[in-house]
């Protein structure tokens, strides 16, 4: 899925919140719009449209303009989340090939640099006759996280729409929640990240975008609450060609990749989903799917792969 | 309990004597010289720790993988050897142990020494120092670092104050000594208002016996704590039940190992055969081959048992410690610093001041390293492949600036050591005259 | 008149040559401009205009090019419909409403054609785009329970026609997706305009009255866009958000700590700082006597 068509749903979704306002939909069980009804103050000017059947209707002119990009939340906000909802990854290994343009959309988009990558495709073998396969995988946002169990700082936290996150501007850079992560998914700005330009440097850091990396504190997968909070699907998701990564809300039991929409609940049963070192009593919010007729043979991901295995 | 045959001691030594031995002294030219090279590693580690502030910890080799390294194992070795206070100092004298008084005072600042610089090298490792306040405005109860950060702060003040406490009465004689010298305020700032009455004595016994029975459980928690900022994880090596246990006595073996050395260092150069007598070294052998034998038994508990199962996640671990790229540093490291001091210690002969010297360096040397290969091999080992990451990430050896900062903190916790000795009586005067004018009494 | 056109040609050909090395007229990426017709709720239609050009390989947004978009007519019929001037934002995107003003003849026809025009400048190509369009209407009817009816009609002569053989879409509005409400992927309007479609995704959760919004879509139609309707209705379950993130927990936030801990850690804490004050104490006193000694 190319970046083009969520950048027009994006535009689409402001003109929706507009249209729904227009016809008068209570938009209430959307938290994300009411943000921005909120937003939005009546200013008494109408403006006169046309509908589709040349009815001429009057609107208040600042329900009009396209609504710009949502200003990041508050710090506070941000450590609490998006009440009523539960966020939740099926990653397919089936159709996993290595391509790898997760890492990079990921990269890209969080401006950070490629060793220090958020999402890693590892290749996988469980035991000597069992078939290798690729494995990408980014923090599991667990429910019960040993990083954020051992912060001195409150620095992690977890919030009630499950995402874990890292406030940059606490972290003191101990380095524990690293040392207790068995994922390994979380990274160290060693130096001031060069992938910062100083313009980025000056810009107010958010919890939710993880922009910009500051030296000396750790960084992990966010699962983009921002792109979330604006209805749309974080990057990785939308990066991978084959579709690999299903992203939803485990509360209304449906994951996403952008093309395909399915009832996690059923997705998880009819590919018989597991979860990565769930023995550790972690609870990740990651669910697999095995890799059963794949879609491509492993080998064909060493040829994107510039490691001897 | 055997009487030491104070004999020889009684009938040559004068309480005015005693004192005159007792004072510090001017360092000679190998004292200038020890310092002097002490004071340029300290500051060859200033500039490298500049250097890091300014770069960030890019400046040494620890990467995401290891991201823990020498500044940890430096920080796990500090708060070991610190351990040795409370052991000397509490235990022994709780136990009615006299002998060990004149070495009271040599552990007590190994011991002020080491939790010093533990703290300070693990603000060193902070990927944001500027940013230490926030453990306190910020901290969350529930992670092993506050607990660590609480019971060091508990400690250290502890252990101030059985430095200070029993330091008051010789106060006064430094006093006298100095009149009209440099030192003489800083005496005077510190204990003028010991007069040495008996209300005074009592309050003072009182409080070391309060100090003695308190700093035991804070000594051992403070090991048992740090060891949990590595048993509370995961990995393999370290999700282990043993570690407060092996910690604790890992710290004690290292820490009598450094009074060992201490002992002989100061008894050379202060000319003390009188009172740090063959005798001492004879008991202190004794109690170091205890604490090995005790070591021994933990590590024994802490790799058959995995090794038995290995594990698929330990496996590779375990190897690469006993067959693979650790094993000759841990080799070196169970037999130097542990095996052979142990078996030289067995024989009257090896007890000998200047073989226990040997043994206490080697057992030293042997705990830095074992500290080490507590902390970065697991870190090299973890659950999931290490893959895509640039080569340097899968290994680690320190940079220099590393080293530099590392033995620059070693370096220091010596001269904070060095420069007590030098001002201060590294044996108490006023305890040794009271013990002498006991002993006297109880043969008469 | 051929060898005129050989002329002018060669004259072009040759202007071309004699042009100074600077310029790089045939150089410039031509601009990929779509637009598109959307409806949302039936209720006011608007234009998305979407500018992208390709350099290196890649698609990237064109941001502040200036486009004129007309109603039926382009610029060069006099009285021409202009519905306004707009330019794209950041992402190559612009949009606009249909103004009252050209009220007469947006009423005038069914069927319409929409024109977006752009002048040359240094970086890229002068541009037309077109699309042509009819007004219609998505209607969903959930009076069935469990069944969906949804009609498309077209406004003809100020009456709405039903519409055969138009492809829309049934889902449930979801996080960042609709979710289909049966296995089939689409389903096409009968000759009444209608379809019916059984709902299929039975105990889907909703909110804590088990109200979900179904969706009923167009995409990309020829003829009639984008369409999409919302609406709210009561076939889902009931759900009720799980509080167990507000108890107290080792890995919550700094004031939810589990009482065990909290009691334990401050009895301790408490227990051994009391001794440590009580012993500053004593030094305090011994102080104390040491001055009034003599």
């Amino acid at each position: 899925m190319d970046t083009n068509n969520t950048s027009r749903k994006e535009f689409l979704a402001s003109l929706v919140t507009t249209g729904l306002v227009l016809a008068g939909c209570s938009s209430k069980d959307n938290p994300f719009e009411a943000g921005k009804e909120e937003n939005t103050q009546l200013t008494g000017e109408k403006v006169k449209l046309l509908s589709v059947d040349g009815q001429v209707i009057e609107v208040d002119k600042a329900l009009l303009k396209p609504v710009p990009d949502l200003p990041p939340v508050s710090n506070s906000e941000a450590r609490i989340g998006i009440p009523g909802k539960k966020f939740v990854m099926v990653i397919d290994l089936s159709r996993c090939k290595n391509l790898r343009k997760c890492q990079e959309g990921c990269n890209h988009m969080h401006h950070i640099h490629s060793n220090l990558a958020w999402v890693k495709v590892y290749p996988m073998e469980e035991g000597e006759h069992t078939a290798p396969y690729w494995q990408p995988t980014i923090c599991m946002h667990c429910d019960e996280p040993p990083c954020v169990k051992v912060c001195p700082v409150d620095a992690t936290f977890k919030r009630q729409d499950g995402i874990v996150l890292i406030d940059a501007d606490r972290c003191i850079g101990c380095r524990f929640c690293m040392a207790a992560c068995p994922y390994s998914t979380r990274v160290f700005n060693w130096e001031k990240p060069d992938t910062v330009s100083d313009e980025l440097a000056k810009q107010p850091y958010s919890c939710e975008s993880s922009v910009p990396q500051k030296k000396g504190t750790v960084g992990k997968c966010d699962f983009c609450p921002d792109m979330v909070r604006k209805g749309e699907l974080p990057h990785c998701v939308s990066a991978c060609p084959n579709g690999t990564f299903f992203y939803g809300d485990i509360n209304e039991d449906s994951v996403t990749n952008g093309a395909e929409t399915f009832r996690f609940s059923e997705l998880i049963r009819d590919k018989a989903g597991y979860q990565l070192m769930d023995d550790l009593g972690t609870k990740p919010s990651v669910y697999y799917l095995p890799p059963a007729s794949r879609n491509f043979p492993f080998e064909k991901g060493l040829e994107n792969d510039n490691e001897k295995i | 309990m055997i009487i030491l045959k104070y004999s020889e001691v009684e009938h040559t030594l004068t309480d005015e004597k005693i004192k005159t031995d007792l004072l510090p002294q001017k360092f000679g030219t190998r004292g200038k010289i020890w310092t002097i090279v002490l004071v340029i590693l300290c500051l060859v580690g200033a500039f490298a720790y500049v250097r890091q502030l300014q770069k960030g910890l890019i400046v040494t080799s620890m990467r995401d993988y290891a991201s823990w390294g020498i500044y940890i194992s430096n920080f796990v070795f500090f708060v070991a050897i610190s351990l040795v206070g409370s052991l000397i100092t509490a235990v022994l004298r709780l136990s009615g142990v006299h002998w060990s008084t004149p070495l009271t005072r040599i552990a007590e600042i190994i011991a002020v020494a080491g939790i010093t610089f533990a703290s300070l090298i693990i603000i060193v490792d902070m990927g944001r120092p500027e940013r230490f306040y926030h453990l306190f405005i910020y901290g969350r109860l529930q992670s092993p670092i506050i607990w660590d950060v609480t019971v060091i702060t508990t400690y250290f003040v502890i252990s101030i104050l059985l430095l200070y406490i029993p330091l008051l009465p010789d106060m006064k004689i430094m006093m006298d000594a100095s009149k009209g010298k440099g030192m003489y305020k800083l005496y005077k700032f510190l204990g003028s208002f010991w007069k040495g009455t008996p209300m005074q004595h009592r309050l003072s016994n009182k409080a070391v016996n309060i100090l003695a029975i308190a700093i035991v459980p804070v000594a051992f928690s403070i090991h048992t704590v740090t060891s949990w900022l590595f048993a509370t994880t995961y990995r393999p090596g370290w999700d282990s039940t043993n570690f407060g246990a092996y910690f604790i006595a890992g710290a004690f073996l290292a820490g009598s190992g450094a009074v060992a050395v201490a002992m002989y260092v100061f008894r050379k150069y202060y000319k003390l055969e009188k009172y740090i007598t063959d005798e001492h070294f004879d008991k202190m052998g004794k109690i170091i081959v205890m604490l090995a034998l005790l070591y021994l038994y933990f590590n024994i508990n802490e790799f058959l048992t995995p090794v038995f199962k290995m594990k698929k996640s330990e496996a590779a671990f375990l190897n690469g410690l006993f067959i693979g790229e650790f094993a000759p540093l841990f080799w070196s490291a169970i037999i130097g610093g542990m095996l052979v001091p142990m078996f030289m210690l067995l024989f009257r002969k090896g007890r000998k001041p200047f073989p226990m010297f040997i043994a206490g360096i080697m057992i030293v040397v042997g705990a830095w390293f074992k500290r080490y290969l507590i902390v970065t091999p697991t870190l090299l080992h973890p659950f999931l492949p290490m893959h895509n990451v640039p080569e340097e990430y899968k290994h680690y050896f320190p940079s220099f600036d590393e080293w530099a900062i590392a033995i620059g903190s070693l370096a220091g916790a010596l001269l904070v050591v060095t420069l007590f000795a030098r001002f201060f009586p590294i044996i108490p005067i006023q305890e040794t005259i009271e013990e002498k004018h006991e002993k006297e009494h109880d043969h008469q | 008149m051929i060898i005129n056109k050989i002329g002018s040609g060669a004259i072009a050909l040759l202007l071309c040559g004699v042009w100074p090395a600077g310029s790089h007229a045939q150089d410039k990426p031509s601009m990929s401009v779509s637009l598109t017709y959307n409806t949302i709720n039936n209720n006011i239609p608007y234009l998305v205009l979407s500018a992208k050009v390709k350099t290196d390989g890649k698609f990237r947004p064109v941001k502040g090019q200036a486009f004129d978009l007309y109603l039926d007519k382009d610029s060069s019929g006099k009285g021409a419909n202009l519905i306004g001037k707009i330019t794209t934002n950041e992402q190559g995107l612009a949009g606009a409403t249909i103004p009252p003003t050209l009220e007469a003849a947006w009423k005038a026809n069914t069927a319409h054609t929409f024109v977006a025009t752009s002048a040359a400048n240094k970086d890229v190509d002068a541009s037309n785009t077109e699309i042509s369009i009819s007004k219609a209407r998505l209607v969903i009817d959930t009076a069935a329970d469990k069944n969906v009816k949804a009609v498309v009609s077209e406004y003809k002569n100020g009456a709405w026609v039903p519409v055969k053989g138009v492809e829309l879409k049934l889902a449930v509005k979801r996080q960042g997706a609709d979710l289909p409400i049966s296995e089939e992927q689409s389903y096409t309007t009968d000759s009444l305009g209608q379809v019916t479609a059984e709902f299929k995704r039975l105990d889907v959760p909703g909110d804590e009255k088990g109200n979900i919004v179904l969706v009923g879509k167009i995409e990309d139609n020829d003829q009639y866009g984008n369409m999409r309707v919302e609406q709210s209705v009561n076939w889902g379950k009931k759900f009720v958000v799980d509080q167990n993130f507000f108890h107290r927990a080792l890995w919550a936030s700094r004031f939810h700590s589990p009482f065990w801990l909290v009691f334990m850690a401050y009895s301790i804490i408490v227990g051994v700082w009391g001794t440590v004050i009580y012993l500053i104490f004593m030094l305090v006193k011994i102080k104390k006597l040491g001055k009034h000694h003599k």
